[in-house]
């Protein structure tokens, strides 16, 4: 392998500028590609994928009621919360907010409840039409007759005229039980049209506009619509907005804000440590190695992955750090020896197995139930590739050769130096301590899947949703079922069915649970109930009009009064289709039960204060073609496959680096010297994590095994220098490499985005370990070895 | 439609209080030949020193529904800031009574009131619970929701017409009548769908004490 390279080197080298040029372009159209990215702030990438996470559960969450909206809370002292609502609401309609709701459907205005009568037949259960019968009969007719007669005469009878004369025997009242809406939160309660707190303060608009939540430009766009809407709200108004709009607008903001801050530090922070510990011109060259890695690197993903992830591309700017390492290592190998090939002797079995191990370890994320992880596999596994083959085949050709490329390559590499060798029980005890406390303090992690927790929320944005919780009740657990069907030329009747059988099974398990069946049945359900009620009409016929008609004068009810039950009555019903119910205008709720995708249509089923399903109602809903999803049994999913993707990722960077290790470094006592940093650096993450009690999420799962793979690099250098295969330069290398992997990840902390900073708090710490390890633990055990009375006693 | 009614309480009530505080100070804005503008600017002022309103009322529904008019009386109860009784002695004894969040109503005698919450008419429970936020004269509001003319000055005739397309689907004006002591004497609700409904208010009594076990 080393003569390969070799021989490949002296061949650049011998056309030197043309591959300079090669490399140039390149870089050049790399960087291009890469500028032109544009980064994807989509949460999407953050849900697991796994057999218990459909493929479309991503589109099904987007959808789903509430969690596609914008709630918004308008309020103020003085009880008049309903008119701010609704002149907010106003304000709020444009052509991207063009749905806004303020009334949740309990009491539809009369006149829509007027046209929603005309429905009846299709609306009730042939159960229900059947139990009409009654009102029929005389005692039922004379006392209804009267109460509607007091109703009148009542305070509210203005409002009634239309609807008495409409349904004078209350044919509507199980129709409206039907359709009122058992998933409001306790809070809430319909009033003057709006939807406001018991104290009259508060009042709820909701707000669906038309891109997608995940869109971070059309978020954007959203919310300034919604604040330029709202700033026209008396001073004194409160207002809360919480909806997951403004979460993708604040992420996007913070991670756009977090690049700007944290790139150019990371930078600064490496320009600092180049020019501290590289002063020299070849050392500038180092700098291009980092840079064209990224690109390179970007590029890569770019092309593999249909979106890159702007939490992809953070953390990929940390890799800077990385990819220096290689960069480094080869400067001082070429710095300190006299020709190019005579270093590569030295640098390139700890290089390739340090690049070994890094690509392994980035390798072993693409096992991820996670896609961000596994992007960030592609970003990783690119970049370091990348940077071997820059600090192999470009670092060479932009150094000033110091001797010609046919240099001796079979020359010994350095003076002799004195044999050294690890000494085993100190080496094996300080490996078996780090091993352990790693060990033990893994099985005490404790995981957290919960996505909410790598998402930004401003002090505003949290202070705000408490607020809409407490005002509104809500629990802020959610759970559904989703009903999926292809867009095909039945499927929407499919859906209904679906759906309606769904309901059916939550009635007959006795949970309550809110949907669009009782709106709109499928016409198979509503043929049946047509049906029934020709035969219910028949039965009654022009007989219990005629009683209706007798009785009402004696309540003081003119001859034409009820002219226009008679007319509804004798009409020849007709089923109800999505276009009429939509043209009803009913306000909040059959509206944000019903989501289309460009594949599926969606219908939805809100558990009403429960976030969980028996098991067998769940197993019967799924029968029934149901998704159940639930907020916190995803959660526990999630923490679940945080916790297994970090076992798996431990495991396969840990054979990795082990048979790469022992590859290299065939001796057991050496084999386990190279592993002190590692081991100290792991043990050390682990500690951090317990000791600040901080639960480890998906983005702590990465971070562990590049700790791994980035410190047993520390430990196979300052080996490979130890035992004099590198010049002593070398572990001048190891510092620096680490003290720019520092900065890379050290500049995370600076990040608000608390995925950003979770990697750079928990890689940091780990790193930091290692490096202080491989400097000044490693070293120790050789001295000690090496000692004269060690001798002596070996002697 | 909603609003309809509470307008109905809105003008029911709050003309009621400034016109008679418009008659208890003795400078009606009509004597002086004022524009809409001023009479709404002085009759927002003068009810702003209404502390209790109690009064009867004879009301006269005339609607298609009904063979001939009916009369219904009732008495009505206000006390600042949120105490408010509305009941009707007959042909039916009905009403409703809120004190701060509070609220009942009642069918027959007051024995058999029911917390609103617990009523499963929607109306009344947004009627009595609203009544409460335009008892006192918001003209903002008013002014927002009504187009408000005066078509005479002696008497003050205002007449207002809703904004609302909602409401007006309901209620095509509603005109107040101001006596030339200042006190409306007629509230007059015209139906859009034929019929009207004129409420007298009679033996106003302003700002006398009110036991708060009135509105229990």
């Amino acid at each position: 392998m080393i003569a390969v390279i070799s021989e490949c080197l002296r061949r650049l080298q011998l056309r030197r500028k043309t591959f300079l040029v090669l490399w140039g372009l390149l870089i050049a159209a790399c960087c291009i590609y890469s500028l032109r990215l544009t980064a994807n702030t989509d949460i999407q990438v953050l849900i697991p994928q796994n057999k218990d996470t459909p493929p479309e559960f991503f589109a099904y969450l987007q959808n789903a009621p509430f969690l596609h909206t914008l709630t918004i809370t308008v309020g103020n002292s003085d009880g008049a919360a309903s008119l701010l609502a609704a002149a907010a609401a106003e304000s709020l309609r444009s052509s991207l907010i063009p749905h806004v709701l303020t009334s949740p459907g309990a009491a539809p205005a009369f006149d829509r409840l007027s046209a929603l009568f005309a429905y009846l037949p299709v609306l009730l259960s042939v159960e229900q039409i059947a139990g009409l019968a009654p009102l029929f009969s005389p005692e039922i007719i004379r006392e209804t007759l009267r109460r509607n007669r007091q109703l009148l005469l009542g305070p509210s009878g203005p409002a009634f005229r239309g609807i008495v004369a409409l349904d004078p025997l209350g044919l509507r009242f199980p129709l409206l039980r039907n359709l009122a809406p058992g998933n409001l939160p306790a809070k809430i309660s319909p009033r003057d049209g709006q939807v406001v707190d018991p104290s009259g303060n508060y009042a709820l608009i909701i707000a669906r506009p038309e891109a997608a939540m995940s869109d971070s430009a059309a978020a954007a766009q959203v919310m300034a619509a919604v604040r330029a809407s709202l700033s026209s709200l008396p001073k004194e108004a409160e207002v809360f907005i919480g909806g997951s709009y403004r979460h993708t607008e604040a992420n996007a903001k913070i991670i756009k804000a977090d690049l700007r801050r944290v790139v150019p530090i990371s930078l600064l922070l490496v320009a600092i440590i180049f020019f501290l510990f590289l002063r020299s011109r070849q050392a500038l060259a180092i700098v291009a190695v980092p840079m064209a890695s990224l690109c390179i690197a970007a590029t890569a993903t770019g092309i593999a992955q249909e979106n890159i992830s702007g939490i992809v591309l953070g953390c990929g700017g940390v890799i800077l750090g990385i990819t220096a390492d290689y960069a480094i290592h080869a400067h001082y190998a070429f710095s300190e020896t006299d020709s190019a090939q005579r270093a590569l002797r030295g640098l390139c079995p700890p290089l390739l197995a340090g690049f070994c191990t890094t690509a392994a370890a980035f390798a072993a994320l693409c096992t991820s139930a996670i896609p961000a992880i596994r992007q960030m596999a592609v970003f990783g596994t690119s970049a370091v590739t990348a940077a071997l083959c820059l600090s192999l085949f470009l670092l060479p050709l932009l150094r000033r050769p110091r001797c010609g490329p046919q240099g001796e390559v079979n020359a010994p590499l350095l003076p002799a130096a004195p044999p050294a060798a690890p000494r085993a029980a100190l080496t094996c005890a300080l490996l078996a301590l780090c091993v352990c406390i790693s060990l033990a303090g893994f099985s005490r992690l404790r995981f957290d899947g919960d996505i909410r927790n790598l998402s930004y929320s401003s002090p505003e944005m949290l202070q705000d949703e408490r607020r809409i919780r407490d005002i509104w009740g809500m629990s802020g657990e959610d759970a559904f079922i989703v009903v999926p069907e292809n867009r095909s030329g039945e499927g929407f009747e499919h859906l209904l069915r679906k759906n309606e059988t769904i309901r059916d099974i939550l009635r007959s398990d006795g949970i309550s649970a809110s949907s669009a069946a009782p709106f709109l049945p499928s016409a198979r359900r509503q043929k049946e109930r047509l049906e029934a009620w020709r035969i219910f009409r028949q039965q009654q016929g022009d007989a219990g009009l005629r009683r209706l008609g007798a009785i009402a004068p004696e309540w003081g009810f003119s001859a034409a009064a009820f002219a226009p039950f008679a007319a509804w009555f004798q009409k020849e019903p007709q089923p109800i289709t999505p276009a009429e119910l939509e043209a009803l205008d009913l306000g909040l709720f059959p509206r944000l039960y019903l989501a289309q995708t460009p594949e599926h249509f969606l219908a939805y089923t809100v558990l009403n204060g429960s976030s969980s399903l028996p098991q067998a109602t769940r197993h019967k809903a799924e029968q029934a073609g149901g998704v159940f999803i639930s907020g916190p049994a995803f959660r526990e999913r999630t923490a679940q496959d945080v916790g297994s993707d970090i076992l798996r990722f431990c495991l396969l960077t840990c054979a990795a680096v082990f048979c790469v290790t022992a590859l290299f470094f065939r001796s057991p006592v050496r084999f386990c010297a190279v592993l002190l940093p590692m081991a100290a650096g792991a043990a050390c993450t682990v500690a951090l994590f317990l000791f600040s009690g901080t639960k480890v999420n998906m983005f702590h799962a990465v971070a562990l095994p590049l700790v791994i793979a980035l410190s047993i690099d520390y430990g196979i250098f300052t080996q490979a220098v130890l035992e004099g295969r590198m010049p002593a330069g070398g572990r001048k290398g190891v510092l620096v490499s680490a003290l720019t992997t520092l900065a890379g990840f050290g500049s995370l902390l600076l990040a608000r985005h608390p995925a950003l900073f979770s990697l750079g708090a928990a890689v940091s710490g780990g790193v930091a370990a290692a490096l202080l390890t491989a400097l000044l633990i490693q070293p120790r055990t050789f001295r000690i070895c090496t000692s004269p009375r060690t001798k002596a006693s070996q002697g | 439609m909603n609003r309809l009614i509470l307008a109905f309480l809105l003008f029911l009530l709050s003309c009621a209080q400034v016109a008679t505080a418009a008659g208890a100070q003795a400078d009606p804005p009509r004597e002086r030949g004022l524009s809409v503008e001023d009479s709404l600017q002085t009759l927002q002022k003068l009810t702003a020193s209404v502390s209790t309103l109690r009064c009867r009322f004879v009301q006269t529904t005339n609607i298609p529904l009904f063979t001939e008019p009916v009369i219904s009386r009732g008495f009505l109860l206000f006390a600042r800031p949120d105490s408010l009784l509305w009941e009707y002695s007959e042909p039916f004894a009905q009403g409703f009574a809120l004190q701060g969040t509070k609220g009942f109503r009642w069918e027959g005698s007051r024995d058999s009131r029911v917390s609103l919450a617990a009523t499963e008419d929607p109306v009344a429970g947004l009627v009595a619970a609203q009544a409460l936020s335009w008892i006192s004269f918001d003209r903002k509001w008013i002014e927002a929701h009504y187009a408000v003319r005066a078509e005479g000055q002696t008497p003050l005739l205002l007449v207002l017409t809703p904004k609302n397309a909602e409401m007006a689907s309901v209620v095509s004006s509603i005109s107040l009548s101001f006596a030339r002591d200042g006190i409306a004497r007629e509230i007059l609700l015209r139906e859009a769908g034929g019929g009207t409904t004129t409420i007298l208010l009679h033996d106003v009594v302003l700002n006398q004490p009110v036991g708060s076990e009135e509105f229990q």
